[in-house]
């Protein structure tokens, strides 16, 4: 009998990368576009369970991607707040407003900076300068990572899916 | 048990709440006494959206909780769930999941990057219309994939459960 392999661990993987997208100050700007940045936690979620599958596995389903994404987004929703928790706490404005610095020079070296509406960098400003954290904020990770993982988890699908996929449910649709 | 069924209305009623709590925001910042629950409706969509005033469409003096593109996508989205049964048939509709997603991103991210690399100006109607398009077409994406996955889930589920 064949046994597909693991799903936590691709699902964790999936998970940290989502985690780091959204919990590092700036870099979870990605997120502005449209959950970005969650979705391809879950969808690298299914490409490392689909690295792990073997040839004499079954292929890869869609289930899978809905399992993997959501799994994922659970995972990222942790380490999200973990690493949102150690910028606040442990390591304060200062660490913030260095990756804050970096990221300001990396977008004026790239001319980003000039093009941006003031509104938008007004707005960049004052989320480097207030540091509070709400739970509500927090809480708020559990339902989006997990929606917007699992999003990322059918896109994961619509691209791994080998091409002898199988067979869809008679009806599939009301 | 009906899976299809079960599984589109759950995505048909999740995009209509989730488009409700976008109109709600403004609708209820008007309010003095409702102003609280306008401001949980905005920080809930903080994470997903930068909520620039100039980049979002106006409802009763106040922006709605999302911008102009990602308001346009979760409507489009709304819109395309509700068609999808009478157009589901439709052959363009039916093409594989990536050719559709592929079509469906293709304007906005060629909006985004062109408007990154300074090559033109995107105006907010350009980012209502490709954020419309992408959302429109994203439910012949997701809600086939959504089904099919349920559907597998529920019959699989003893045979091969989370390891």
């Amino acid at each position: 009998m064949n046994d597909t392999p693991g799903k936590l661990m691709p699902a964790l993987y999936g998970g940290i990368i989502m985690g780091v997208i959204s919990g590092i100050p700036f870099l979870n700007f990605v997120n502005c576009l449209c959950c970005a940045g969650v979705m391809f936690g879950g969808f690298m979620a299914v490409f490392f369970y689909k690295k792990d599958l073997k040839a004499t596995d079954p292929p890869l389903t869609n289930s899978d991607g809905l399992q993997l994404g959501a799994l994922a987004g659970v995972f990222g929703a942790i380490v999200g707040i973990i690493l949102t928790l150690i910028f606040h706490f442990a390591l304060g404005g200062a660490a913030s407003e260095a990756t804050g610095g970096m990221i300001m020079q990396l977008y004026d070296s790239l001319g980003i900076l000039k093009r941006m509406p003031p509104e938008a960098l007004e707005k960049m400003q004052e989320g480097m300068r207030n540091q509070a954290i709400s739970p509500f904020a927090l809480i708020i990770g559990f339902i989006i990572d997990p929606l917007f993982g699992l999003i990322g988890g059918v896109i994961g699908y619509s691209v791994f899916k080998s091409r002898m996929a199988p067979p869809a449910p008679p009806n599939p649709m009301p | 048990m009906h899976y299809a069924r079960i599984t589109y209305t759950i995505v048909a009623l999740g995009a209509g709440l989730w488009c409700a709590l976008i109109l709600a925001a403004p609708l209820l910042a008007t309010s003095r006494a409702l102003a609280p629950v306008a401001d949980l409706i905005y920080a809930f969509f903080r994470p997903l959206c930068h909520q620039l005033m100039s980049r979002s469409f106006l409802v009763a003096g106040h922006p709605l909780a999302v911008c102009v593109r990602c308001s346009s996508v979760y409507f489009g989205f709304l819109v395309g769930t509700l068609a999808f049964p009478l157009l589901r048939k439709l052959p363009l509709l039916r093409a594989e999941g990536l050719v559709l997603l592929g079509c469906a991103c293709a304007p906005m991210a060629l909006d985004v990057a062109l408007s990154c690399a300074g090559l033109y100006e995107t105006t907010n109607a350009m980012r209502a219309a490709t954020g419309a398009w992408f959302g429109l077409i994203m439910p012949f994406v997701f809600i086939p994939a959504a089904v099919e996955g349920i559907h597998q889930l529920f019959l699989i589920r003893h045979h091969h459960p989370i390891q």
